[in-house]
């Protein structure tokens, strides 16, 4: 039975080209679809074979084969960039030659220099791979040479000039066919075939509407008076916004006209992704059933992103965050959930601790990966590591993507492949929707920017009219200029199409989408992107206000919907009543009383409650709330980019410190101090901060290096001549306040003559506020510590020299160690000489104010009250005790429920 | 036309109608050939502009033809020209044909890099605190020293300085030696302190500020000379710490109601007058030199490394698209020569605003014999601080007097503003002034005053701010509730009463706009000012803890978070106790998340992000709150954002330190770009009744009815440290501009008067910037100019700083006498407001700002209404209809034609296995001649016992079908398209179609593997139905018999006869 195949440019056009056909009454032996089925159909009438592609491979090795062509360079500088312009260069050069002859170096000498030898180089490029065609002229090759009486159908092809645009090969293989079944095709066929591809302007001449269909982009267009309703431009904020107003329009045509339905409009989307997802939900709203919206889906590449992810675990430094993406992963053996309190774990800066051998196991091979680095030990790690992932339900595809690009780079890697390479075969692509478009008879149509329209429609909605859509640009070809594309046509009859051409012809497509209105046709020009950028009108609104008669400027065409005047001209917008706002529910700050002790809240295992540490006291104090928040583990999860920050350079200098001032050794001369730094503080780093080894965060290191080391010679010199001795580093000390347990870890513990103790506290920081905080008697924490030292027993254990320190009944005073500006604060007063620069004792109470609050504060939790801050807070505490609140941003919820400020609004 | 033209356009001039008339004539002329038109300028919105407007002049002229081929012009701004051309001609330079523009993360990431790597800054790295590179806000020294050399590289890099160059350090030494002046011995100076500082500790060896009774600020004093003293004492700050010389110089010697001892006057005294050598002191220069020596050293350093690592991964960054194109173009003449023969005429628009590199660029082409057209205004020239250079275009004027072609007439102001303004363009820049004349398009009547002065005549309370702009906001309430104020409306060509939005206040700073923000509110007028805090918004922190716990259900933060807030339901007591209480939660708001959380494993960010706020129905919600346009644009932003993120390339995330494209990863990435993105999105495209507040800089190119010209009291003076460019010679020789470039560099010192010296250098172009900037801010207003005028300065002449309008004053001799404002000797109307020390009387008492009604068009304006169901689909495939509910027919007949196909197909699976029976069939059954052909029509390795069991099971079925239907003829693969009653489109392949003498038979082949052929049969006979309903349709004078189903691998058909 002979085939009647209708070709057609697009799947959209196939689909009205398939309506036009059924609605004449059911056919047998007749097909609608575009140039990729009717290659297959030929293919399997036929019964030719599915080559092998050997296309790539012979192009892979030509194209460095010939080391004076003109892309040699640029391949070294970018090689899939430039392969892949020079692939593109070559294939539409062999498309446009035609299936007669093969692309030789041209003879004409006429050619400017630069044309001739790129054509020649291609040519050669051509020779090199052996004369090969890609794979879609290959087929067409077979199609040509073969014989006619083994085809399963003699085909009959129908095709309507220009839609789709055929090249040479193409035709040679209509024309085949036409021979082989010369007297068996249908004119009525043709004839519907032209009349669905080709319509006629939907609205009737003389009007408007009609002036677009037929004259847009016209040369000599004859000017028609413009109606105020039947075409429209209207300017609104957003795309959102354009999708909202249509709906409404909708709404609003269908409430007024009953002989309007759905399926009489349509919209006409740009090729954004954004479209659609905007699109469902503001229809879904309106309950308007759209028709043909593109699947909207889409899925992350998450077999490749494991892999990618991994390979980023092994670099040195390794950041953290790929390991963190890699825990949570569906294709960990693991819940999400495991996944993600591992990740958070790892992301707070402690080690994750899976519960489960085998996922220890998986840690351990990540971690392992990191060591070793050798092409052959990563295969063997990259190996053990899929094998310890899990095929989850729903998670088939990319399981299986993983398994094969991991199976691709072991081999390339154990075949001596370079990284480079081989890395890039993990890059994650995002990965289509199978989904299909929904269509339906009722429904809105949608159209695409780039597909022709599949119906007739009574109002078309253009929407994202912008610059840079309708038509979209035609990107420049990097090998050669248009003018050389023509001189290549004219000279050596290549069948080269121009970016001229293909500009023409999205123009034409446009007018065709635009010609299937009947009655009104709305354009929407959001003036912004949804990041709130402006953006401009469509190149082709000049084009049409050269349409009408008495409209000067492009802009008199457009109705601003944003403006009074505008909504007052623009026809068939929907309004809403007027209405003012209605606020959303208010947050009132009342102190929640939760009736139970709050200081029991954290127990440790026999029971008792945990105990405070000094800067847990002074959160409490600062503000309940966040100290509730922190102490019941409701703080905010999230992951941070690492850097160094305040806080890790604080930790950093502790470390130093702690390793350098040691008790029972002596203390290191200041002059030696610079040479031990560095070794110290790469330990430090290696321990706190290992993402800091990395080559960006070099000047950080040197500067911190440089200012820690300063700080310890400083430091020294100090002890030296207070004549201290060391009684403990990072000592850690248990006591109790006024019965609450307390705990914490002492910087520094040291002796001075006449049996006198100091606690020390290392700030990275300047004197100023530290000063502030301890004249206006706001300082708790050392003094904290001194009363763990005082109240406390067990805290000496493992520290004999304290112990022994402590039967003498010493006096005990504190100390802060400011290592920014060099500073030395204390409560004391006259212990520590007068001899260097920068020290100061300020004799007499630091803590008294902070300590009175704070054991107000103990008391209202063990009560179960937690007061709220006060808006002002902030401001009083600095400026009444020198503090900073930063506590009040652990959690954003601190600020949002604070009483109003007092003398404030109510 | 002209090789060379030179338009200086005065503002309001009609420079884009110029240029777009131009065109017009010479594309009209044949001159031009349309897409070989080079048009340049600065922004996207004025390459925009200018493409619509060259556009629409040509098919005005009725050229369609034309301004078609407009498309491939090359009208953009100049780093998108730049960056064609580098692409156009990647091939021929050797780079990458898709180049990539790095982001400003990896920039810092390879700045960073490169910075390690050099060796040059060794100094600076460990000394950033002594060199003054001291934390700012968030911004750390290492930050700040950062930021110090890529500004240098910008600088370089403006005058196409990639490669080492060492003129560049003597020319800025030379500049830092000369503006310090003679130097003395540094020992002798630091010996002559440090005795006298030694004289006064033997004398007074301790702290005196505790002797010191109720006199703070004395005794901090006293205890910051004490430990300045014991410092100097030690001997080695002095000679590196210059703040320390600084501080000796101004001890404190007396104490108000208490004494010092005796004597210590005077040994201060002799400690300060040592300091006071400190800027003969010869260090601090010898400092300077070495600062900026390393800056410069380290700055080339870092741009070659970081040329080599963008080169290596193929990026190029904004100069890039300049830098390599005019590398390019001066590499040889044959790149120039073939881009050359593509440009008809080259059109530079604001050419006030090229750096050097740039002029460079253009200049090259326009050597190259591109006829050229400079439009642009040396007195708007207020880009200075991007490296543009209007020194540039003077020259060119000068170079080019016949060139010259000024535009005269104005299109913007009232005869009133208008003569105002040449008066103050007159005082401003004397001759270099074009004097314009009003075109009529301007000469509508006008019921403003021209001229409306607000007075400081004493200042106000504590020289707030805040209260200079309540009595600005004070006077436009006023005028905006006056019914008589009326403005012309351009666009409707009449006159109208005055709107919020016809109305600017502009400030030289950001900052103070926020005071006008608030004091118009507080009156109830609405304003648009671009603000800050999108990422702190309500809805955007709702939103982000939303995002928090569907990215991760465990996070009991992010869950007490909403359910306390706006969307929940729950007080903050209630959810704190039952989480403490270890209860459910019980929030519908979670559940609604928990639900997204559970779809979402591998949906792409920006999907999860818009499934959530539509979970939320977050777009309603904010519809109807108080400030719903601007929240509902900050949510838009948030969607943009996932898209955003989506589209940066892994490797620039990496940089940021991101990695994963989940939704822990976008929410840090969020967070961080938050920081130095955090403006909110304007909420409106237009709002006609908003006041408009900008900078004076963004207000350039716009225009208004009235201008509130604010903030005149701002400092004017330079900053240092500051880095210019300067030129050897003269500019005679513009076409080696770049080569005789130089990098000067004012660093800051510790002693004022070596700061003044330093300032002295700058203060020249200082008065020239400030002078640009005030015209470019008064010529903003077509009807009337409202002009802050702080006369209080004028009394107080002992100021460090200048102010704009000290500026002002001193060139014009601006003077405000009675009603009129005095401008240059002439007088002018001008309605005086004089303004107290307090706070005008409307705003006595707090009082919110009142809501706004909500917008009336949008998504208010649609009806809710649920989705209707059950809809016909367009098409249908009849095997799509598989397994349709259908009973099966118990008149099924099965029977064997042979015996089962038993052999494996190794490598198949089920369905691959079926496809290649089914295609065996199609081309052997009736055909048992192209067994030959199996193979290569299957692509599968057919042994010969597969294909002899192949044959047997197709002879078998073909024996069956001879014997059973009698055909008259077979079929295989027969489409058909059709109708259904429902108005589908149906279309499928019927595998064989047999017609008989009686009718036709439809047969399909199947190559299930199963027992239960009558269940089977049952699920596909809807698809066979479907198929006998349209062969019946296309064949009316037969009838289908029956329904045949080939069991391949059973060898056995079944059989459904219509009976
Ligand atoms: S600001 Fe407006 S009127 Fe002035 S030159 Fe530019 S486009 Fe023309």
């Amino acid at each position: 039975m002979t085939i009647h195949f209708l070709l057609t440019p697009d799947k959209s056009a196939s689909r009205k080209v398939r309506r036009a056909v059924a609605d004449q009454g059911a056919r047998l032996g007749v097909l609608v679809g575009t140039w990729t089925e009717l290659a297959n159909l030929a293919q399997r009438s036929y019964l030719l074979p599915s080559h092998p592609d050997e296309w790539t491979p012979r192009f892979d090795a030509a194209i460095t084969a010939l080391p004076d062509a003109f892309w040699q360079e640029s391949l070294k500088a970018a090689p899939t960039e430039t392969a892949s312009v020079v692939e593109n260069a070559l294939v539409k050069l062999l498309e446009s030659i035609g299936t007669g002859s093969s692309l030789e170096p041209a003879s004409d000498d006429a050619f400017p220099p630069r044309l001739a030898r790129r054509q020649a180089d291609l040519a050669r490029l051509h020779e090199q791979m052996g004369f090969i065609l890609p794979p879609h002229l290959a087929l067409i090759r077979q199609v040509l040479d073969a014989d006619a009486t083994i085809a399963l159908n003699p085909l009959a092809v129908y095709h309507v000039e220009g839609r789709p645009d055929l090249d040479p090969w193409q035709r040679a293989l209509l024309e085949k066919l036409a021979r082989e079944c010369p007297d068996c095709r249908d004119q009525g066929l043709q004839e519907l075939l032209h009349a669905a591809l080709a319509p006629s302007p939907a609205a009737s001449p003389g009007t408007s509407l009609h002036a677009i269909q037929h004259s847009l982009f016209d040369p000599n267009p004859a000017k028609v008076s413009l109606d105020p309703e039947p075409v429209q431009w209207f300017s609104v904020r957003d795309a959102l916004e354009e999708l909202e107003v249509v709906s409404g329009m909708i709404q609003k045509a269908m409430r007024e006209d009953a002989s309007i339905s759905w399926s009489d409009f349509a919209l006409l989307l740009p090729s954004d992704t954004l479209y659609p997802v905007l699109a469902r939900s503001v229809f879904f709203r309106a309950g308007l059933p759209l028709s043909g919206l593109p699947a909207d889906a889409g899925k992350r590449d998450l077999g490749r992103e494991v892999l990618h992810s991994f390979l980023a675990c092994c670099q040195k430094p390794a950041p953290r965050m790929p390991l963190a993406s890699l825990l949570t992963s569906p294709l960990m053996p693991w819940s999400l959930e495991e996944g993600m309190r591992l990740a958070q774990r790892l992301m707070d800066g402690r080690q994750p601790d899976p519960k489960e051998d085998d996922h220890k196991e998986l840690l351990r091979t990540i971690e392992r990966a990191n060591l070793l680095h050798g092409p052959k030990i990563l295969a063997d790690n990259l190996e053990r590591f899929t094998e310890l992932l899990v095929r989850r339900e729903g998670m088939e595809e990319h399981y299986s993507r993983m398994r094969d690009t991991a199976a691709a780079m072991v081999a390339d890697l154990k075949a001596g492949g370079e990284y480079g390479p081989v890395f890039a075969l993990a890059e994650p692509e995002r990965l289509d929707a199978v989904e299909a478009a929904e269509l339906t008879l009722e429904g809105i149509a949608v159209f695409s920017e780039q597909e022709e329209p599949w119906r007739r429609v009574r109002r078309l909605f253009v929407l994202g009219f912008n610059d840079g859509q309708y038509p979209a640009p035609v990107p420049h070809s990097p090998v050669f200029f248009d003018d050389e594309l023509l001189l290549l046509r004219e000279r050596l009859g290549y069948e080269l199409r121009s970016a001229d051409h293909e500009t023409a012809r999205r123009r034409v497509l446009f007018r065709r989408q635009l010609s299937a209105v009947s009655e009104r046709l709305v354009f929407l020009s959001p003036g912004r992107d949804l990041l709130g950028e402006p953006v401009a009108p469509s190149a082709s609104l000049p084009f049409m206000a050269s349409l009408f008669d008495g409209i000067d400027a492009p802009d008199d065409l457009i109705t601003s919907l944003a403006t009074e005047e505008g909504r007052s001209r623009a026809a068939g917008i929907a309004c809403a009543a007027p209405a003012m706002p209605t606020p959303p529910r208010k947050l009132t700050a009342i102190d929640p009383r939760f009736g139970r002790d709050l200081l029991t809240l954290r127990t440790d295992g026999d029971g008792n409650p945990w105990p405070e540490s000094p800067s847990g006291l002074e959160k409490l104090m600062i503000s309940p709330l966040a100290w509730l928040l922190g102490r019941s583990g409701l703080l905010p999860r999230e992951w941070k980019p690492e850097s160094l920050d305040v806080a890790l350079r604080g930790t950093l200098a502790h470390d130093v410190f702690e390793n350098l001032f040691l008790p029972d050794l002596p203390l290191p001369e200041p002059s030696g101090i610079p040479a031990r730094i560095p070794a110290l503080f790469a330990d430090a780093v290696r321990r706190n901060a290992p993402f800091l080894a990395g080559g960006e965060w070099q000047v950080e290191r040197s500067h911190l290096e440089r200012e820690i080391a300063d700080a310890a010679c400083y430091w020294s010199r100090f002890l030296a001549a207070v004549g201290a001795t060391i009684l403990g580093s990072e000592v850690w000390l248990k006591g109790d306040l006024d019965g609450t347990p307390i705990h914490g870890s002492a910087d520094l513990l040291i002796a001075l003559p006449g049996n006198r103790i100091m606690v020390v506290d290392y700030k990275k920081s300047s004197s100023n506020s530290r000063r502030e905080r301890m004249r206006k008697r706001f300082d708790s924490q050392a003094s904290l510590y001194r009363i763990m030292l005082e109240t406390g027993r067990g805290g000496s254990e493992g520290h004999e020299r304290l112990a022994e320190a402590m039967t003498s009944d010493p006096e005990i005073g504190v100390i802060y160690c400011l290592l920014n500006d060099l500073t030395v604060l204390a409560d004391t007063d006259g212990w520590l000489g007068n001899g260097l620069e920068g020290v100061r004792e300020l004799g007499g109470d630091i803590s008294g104010e902070a300590m009175k609050r704070i054991r107000d504060r103990i008391l209202e939790a063990r009560k179960g009250l937690v007061v709220l801050n006060r808006e002002g807070d902030d401001s009083w505490y600095e400026k009444n005790a020198g503090i900073r609140l930063y506590a009040l941003d652990d959690s954003p919820l601190v600020r949002l429920f604070m009483h109003p400020a007092e003398g404030g609004e109510a | 036309m002209p090789l060379l033209e030179i338009i200086p356009a005065g503002a309001g001039s009609g420079k884009t109608h110029t240029i777009q008339e131009k065109l017009a004539h010479l594309v009209e002329a044949h001159l031009v050939a349309p897409e070989r038109i080079v048009a340049v300028t600065f922004t996207e919105a004025a390459a925009a502009e200018l493409r619509e407007r060259i556009r629409s002049g040509l098919l005005r002229k009725g050229r369609l033809e034309e301004a078609l081929r407009l498309d491939r012009a090359y009208i953009s701004t100049i780093h998108g020209f730049g960056l064609r051309v580098i692409t156009e001609f990647a091939l021929d330079a050797g780079i990458s044909p898709r180049p990539r523009l790095l982001n400003d993360d990896e920039r810092d990431t390879l700045v960073r890099l490169a910075l390690a790597r050099s060796e040059k800054a060794g100094y600076i790295k460990s000394n950033l605190r002594d060199l003054g590179y001291a934390e700012v806000y968030d911004v750390s020294p290492e930050d700040l020293f950062r930021e110090r050399i890529l500004l240098l590289i910008d600088k370089l890099r403006s005058i196409g300085r990639e490669r080492h160059d060492t003129e560049l350090i003597p020319h800025a030494a030379a500049l830092l030696e000369r503006l310090y002046g003679p130097t003395q011995p540094a020992d002798h100076l630091k010996s002559t302190l440090l005795t006298a500082v030694e004289a006064l500790l033997a004398r007074f060896p301790d702290n005196l500020s505790p002797g010191i009774r109720d006199n703070k600020s004395a005794a901090e004093a006293l205890d910051s000379d004490f430990r300045s003293l014991k410092r100097a004492s030690f001997g080695e700050a002095l000679d590196s710490d210059w703040k320390l010389w600084q501080r000796l110089r101004s001890l404190r010697v007396k104490v108000q109601k208490n004494r010092l001892p005796d004597g210590y006057a005077e040994l201060a005294g002799a400690v300060m007058a040592a300091a006071d050598a400190l800027p003969r002191h010869p260090g601090p220069l010898q400092q300077a030199i070495a600062h900026v020596s390393q800056l410069i050293e380290a700055a080339q350093d870092c741009l070659s490394g970081y040329g080599a690592d963008k080169q290596e991964r193929g990026l190029v960054d904004y100069a890039d698209m300049l830098g390599l194109c005019h590398r390019l173009l001066s590499s040889g003449p044959n790149l120039l020569a073939a881009l050359r023969g593509r440009i008809d005429c080259l059109v530079v628009d604001e050419f006030q605003d090229t750096n050097p590199l740039q002029f460079a660029l253009l200049w090259t082409l326009a050597c190259a014999g591109v006829p050229t057209l400079v439009v642009g205004d040396v007195k708007q020239a207020i880009m200075g601080f991007q490296g543009a250079d209007s020194r540039l275009l003077q020259v060119l004027q000068v170079l080019h007097p016949e060139a010259v072609r000024p535009l005269t007439s104005n299109w913007r102001s009232t005869p009133a503003v208008m003569a105002w303004v040449n008066r103050i363009g007159t005082a401003f820049f004397g001759t270099g002034y074009q004097e314009l004349t009003v075109r009529d398009e301007a000469r509508y009547p006008t019921s403003f005053t021209p001229l409306e002065a607000i007075e400081f005549p004493d200042g106000t309370r504590r020289g707030s701010t805040l209260i200079v702009a309540q009595h600005t906001a004070a006077r436009i309430k006023v005028l905006l509730d006056d019914p008589a104020q009326m403005v012309y409306d351009k666009r409707l060509k009449r006159r109208r009463r005055l709107r919020g939005g016809d109305i600017a206040v502009i400030s030289p700073v950001n900052k103070r706009l926020n005071n006008y923000a608030d004091s118009l509110r507080r009156l109830g007028v609405e304003v648009r000012v671009e603000q800050e805090g999108w990422f702190e918004s309500r809805v955007v922190q709702l939103t982000w803890h939303a995002l928090c716990f569907v990215a991760d259900p465990g996070d009991r933060h992010a869950a007490l978070y909403l359910a306390v807030t706006e969307l929940g339901s729950l007080d903050l007591e209630e959810a704190l106790g039952r989480i403490l209480g270890g209860e459910p939660l019980d929030e519908p708001l979670i559940d609604l998340l928990t639900g997204v959380a559970q779809a979402f494993e591998d949906r792409p960010v920006d999907l999860v992000v818009a499934e959530t706020v539509a979970a939320l129905d977050l777009f309603d919600r904010v519809a109807e709150w108080p400030d719903a346009a601007q929240a509902r644009a900050d949510l838009l932003r948030l969607l943009g954002e996932a898209r955003e993120f989506l589209s940066v390339n892994r490797d620039a995330l990496a940089c940021a330190g991101i990695h994963g494209s989940g939704l822990k990863p976008f929410l840090a990435w969020l967070r961080t770009r938050a920081e130095w993105e955090n403006g909110r999105p304007d909420p409106d495209l237009i709002d006609e009744h908003a006041v408009r507040l900008m900078t004076w800089h963004k207000a350039k190119g716009l225009e208004w009815p009235v201008v509130a010209v604010c903030g005149t009291d701002c400092d004017a003076s330079p900053r240092l440290p500051a880095f210019e460019v300067e030129y050897l010679e003269d500019f005679s020789r513009i076409d080696i501009l770049l080569e005789t470039a130089r990098i000067a560099i004012y660093p800051g010192f510790t002693a004022p008067e070596t700061r003044q010296a330093v300032m002295g250098e700058l203060w020249g172009d200082t008065i020239g910037n400030a002078r640009r900037l005030l015209y470019v801010a008064l010529t903003r207003a077509r009807e009337q100019v409202i002009l802050e005028c702080p006369t209080h300065l004028d009394a107080k002449d002992d100021r460090q700083k200048i102010t704009y309008w000290d500026i002002l004053r001193n060139a014009s001799g601006l003077e405000l006498v009675a009603n009129k404002m005095r401008v240059a000797g002439e007088e002018f109307d001008c309605r005086i407001v004089r303004a107290d020390k307090d706070s005008p009387p409307e705003f006595d008492g707090a009082k919110a700002p009142a809501d706004q009604p909500l917008p009336i068009i949008g998504r208010r304006a649609i009806v809710p209404a649920p989705l209707p169901g059950g809809l016909t689909p367009e098409a249908v495939s009849p095997s799509s209809l598989h397994g349709q509910a259908a009973d099966a027919p118990a008149a099924i007949r099965t029977e064997g034609y042979g015996a089962p196909l038993e052999t494996g197909f190794p490598g198949l699976d089920p369905m691959e296995r079926g496809t290649m029976l089914h295609r065996c069939f199609e081309v052997l059954s009736g055909n048992p001649g192209r067994v030959h052909l199996l193979g290569r029509a299957t692509g599968y390795p057919l042994d010969d016992s597969q294909i002899e069991a192949i044959q047997r099971a197709v002879a078998g079925f073909d024996a069956w079908l001879e014997n059973t239907l009698r055909p008259l003829t077979v079929s295989s693969e027969v489409p058909l398209l059709a109708l259904n009653d429902a108005g589908n489109v149906v279309s499928g392949t019927v595998d064989l179609l047999v017609e008989t003498v009686d009718g036709f038979w439809i047969i399909d082949h199947k190559s299930d593997i199963t027992e239960d052929l009558h269940e089977r049969f049952a699920f596909y006979l809807p698809q066979l139905r479907c198929y006998a309903e349209s062969v019946a349709r296309a064949c009316e004078d037969k009838p289908v018999l029956g329904l045949v189903v080939n069991w391949i691998s059973r060898g056995k058909v079944s059989v459904l006869e219509f009976g």
